[in-house]
């Protein structure tokens, strides 16, 4: 299905309207710019005891913020020493956990651990408000905002050490003890929370472990198979028959790989017999060997660095992509011959042509910042390893072919209005896009918590078990 | 109206090329389409992996010995490449095996055939599942045209390119490598995921998925 059809701007109408969907290489080329550094989300965690947001009368919290020790005299249910955390749990991860030693269980033994929200009310056991949740350690009982608590797992006292964890992938709430899992429960609650420790009776003492030091519970293994349960729904899921055919196919016509289309083909029909396409699954193949020829001879001139040749034949070609020298396409070679004097030296040169050819698009948003980062070439003494080197590489002389074979297919008369974005991509890449689309999707459903959905994953972490 | 995509998020979604060329590479090499993987990487200037040559070349042969109706040839390439693999597959080890006897079958040569299935295919006849497999292709000498009978599958391309992936998928492994391609990880990550929104949203928001009608235009 194509993306959001532009209305009024196609390029193969010719009329005069930029295709605007072809900025999206554009886009492609800032890509580059960043590099892979890898979204850093940003979150802070939590690394401390809150002292300013806490039950503050009737406990007090160690200098170094990382126990607290009931002072109080546990006269009713009102006067429970809870403390939270500096930070909210960050959720754009798989999960967040932390622990807590329990040094001294005083006259009662009643420690508890769990998250709450910014707003809890600072002198309630975790657990015994609604939006909270709390492991108890004098019942063993988990409590989740009804007064009563449901019987969870086993009583924890002194010298043990008991873990609080969030799972965001099956969003739930998680409890360990001295290294065992004690059981989950569904996390209920929105938002932001505060991991919480509470302690009420005399002299009870409780050190918390917000990650310093080593945990009891092995979390990073958890995690692994977490992910290793979510992998192996994936890995269930039958896949039809030659899909992978299709798409190499049309990948190969799309960008008009000629050559690698005809070994492709030699070899697939000496598998004996030549690959049987599903016809349930027949990707639609007719409108991508459009122009095959000269689209492929293109790109071996912009490949070549012919760039003049390249605009000329174009032009000849197929005027409506070039327009009055004011498409993305020209925009694109227009910086590739400029690039190209810039890579033989030739600087002078280089800003004659950027003045005449690349000052018309100054002004137009969209274009002003690739044509800095571009002169900014002429500053290095090796531009190649500058910051703005990626416009040297080879991988961009590729873009702009491929921005050029995009102009062309666009060109394409047979093309259906629905498919108006579809010479962009190729099926492939079509596909990329809808995973990531929807596994943003899905992190949005849970609130936006998760893990990032990371392409590299699953193109690098490829197991060999089947 | 919520169509098939969100047209805001998707434009916000770039793809790095590179990312779209070691797919497809991937999926050359995982298929031995050495000479298309070559053209690839001369026509995109990407890098080829440094892949094991040899073991494409033999994987390679294998298929071919398999989808020509040479399932022995098959096998015996197999053990030279890794010794214990068959041993340790057993179901895919009586898979060719069961081959080689549909293609003398096929060939009628129905005494070599029946030879075969006692000497090679039967001492496997210990264990049930391959009884009732053996059964299946003990049927067969009962059609003057094997065609015409209802396992007339064994005899298909497709249950041959079924047993060569198979083969092929158990090599890779045995061999270290990832026996699915990235590109197959894809398909099934985005059934997944999009399972999973219709379940959670309703078929009104996100109508089931279909991977025909995602690659339509």
């Amino acid at each position: 299905m194509s993306s959001s059809p532009s209305p009024a701007n196609s390029a193969n109408a010719g009329n005069g309207g930029q295709d605007l969907n072809l900025l999206h290489f554009l886009d492609k080329v800032r890509l580059a710019a960043t590099g892979d550094a890898e979204e850093d989300e940003g979150e802070d965690s939590p690394t401390e005891l809150n002292t300013i947001n806490s039950a503050g009368g009737f406990l007090v919290v160690s200098p170094d913020k990382l126990s607290v020790k009931y002072t109080n005299m546990n006269l009713h249910g009102h006067d429970v020493g809870v403390v939270q955390a500096n930070r909210p749990a960050p959720v754009k991860c798989l999960t967040y956990y932390f622990e807590i030693f329990v040094k001294d269980s005083g006259v009662k033994g009643q420690v508890a651990i769990g998250f709450t929200k910014e707003s809890f009310k600072m002198r309630r056991q975790p657990g015994w408000e609604v939006n909270s949740c709390g492991y108890h350690g004098d019942d063993g009982f988990l409590y989740r905002g009804q007064g009563k608590g449901e019987p969870f797992g086993p009583k924890y006292t002194k010298d043990d050490t008991v873990g609080g964890g969030i799972n965001y992938a099956t969003q739930e709430f998680f409890f360990t003890k001295n290294g065992a899992i004690v059981g989950k429960i569904p996390k209920d609650i929105k938002g932001h929370l505060f991991p919480t420790v509470a302690v009420h009776s005399q002299n009870e003492e409780v050190l918390v472990n917000f990650g310093k030091k080593k945990f009891a519970f092995d979390i990073t293994g958890y995690e692994v198979s977490e992910r290793n349960k979510q992998q192996m729904a994936i890995e269930k899921i039958s896949i039809p028959p030659n899909i992978g055919y299709g798409l190499v196919k049309t990948y190969l016509l799309h960008y008009g790989y000629e050559e690698t289309l005809d070994a492709f083909n030699l070899a697939t029909k000496t598998t004996v017999p030549p690959i049987n396409i599903d016809q349930g699954n027949a990707i639609d193949e007719d409108d991508s060997s459009y122009a095959l020829k000269q689209r492929k001879t293109l790109r071996q001139l912009v490949r070549n660095g012919e760039i003049d040749a390249a605009m000329v034949k174009l032009r000849e070609w197929y005027p409506q992509t070039v327009q009055d020298d004011k498409s993305v396409v020209c925009f694109l070679l227009h910086c590739q011959h400029f690039i190209e004097l810039v890579r033989v030296g030739k600087l002078e040169e280089g800003v004659k042509y950027g003045r005449l050819e690349l000052a018309k698009f100054v002004g137009l948003t969209g274009f002003q910042d690739i044509i800095e980062d571009c002169f900014a070439l002429l500053v290095y003494e090796k531009p190649e390893e500058s910051p703005v080197g990626y416009f040297l590489e080879d991988s961009h002389k590729e873009l702009v072919a491929d921005a050029v074979n995009a102009a062309i297919l666009s060109t394409n008369p047979n093309k259906r209005d629905v498919q108006k974005s579809c010479h962009l991509h190729s099926h492939l890449e079509k596909l990329l896009r809808q995973l990531t689309v929807c596994c943003l999707e899905r992190r949005s459903l849970n609130g936006d918590q998760g893990e990032t959905f990371r392409l590299h994953r699953i193109l690098n972490n490829n197991s060999s078990r089947r | 109206m919520y169509t098939d995509m969100d047209p805001r998020q998707f434009e916000h979604s770039v793809v790095d090329d590179n990312d779209i060329h070691s797919i497809v590479m991937s999926y050359l090499l995982h298929n031995c389409f050495n000479e298309t993987a070559d053209s690839l990487a001369s026509c995109t200037g990407v890098k080829q992996p440094s892949d094991d040559r040899d073991n494409i070349q033999r994987r390679k042969q294998i298929i071919h010995f398999v989808m020509e109706m040479k399932a022995l040839k098959a096998v015996e390439l197999t053990e030279q490449l890794a010794k214990d693999l068959l041993e340790k597959n057993k179901d895919l080890h009586f898979d060719l095996l069961r081959l080689h006897f549909v293609e003398l079958v096929c060939a009628r040569k129905c005494n070599e055939a029946i030879e075969f299935a006692k000497t090679i295919l039967a001492p496997f006849g210990t264990v049930h599942k391959y009884v009732e497999k053996l059964e299946d292709a003990m049927a067969l000498l009962a059609y003057d045209d094997p065609e015409k009978s209802p396992l007339f599958h064994l005899l298909s391309s497709e249950y041959r390119q079924q047993v060569a992936d198979n083969l092929n998928r158990t090599i890779l492994e045995h061999t270290n490598q990832p026996s699915y391609t990235p590109m197959e990880r894809i398909i099934q990550h985005v059934t997944v995921v999009r399972q999973y929104l219709t379940e959670e949203n309703g078929k009104d928001a996100f109508p089931p998925f279909s991977l025909k009608d995602s690659l339509k235009g």
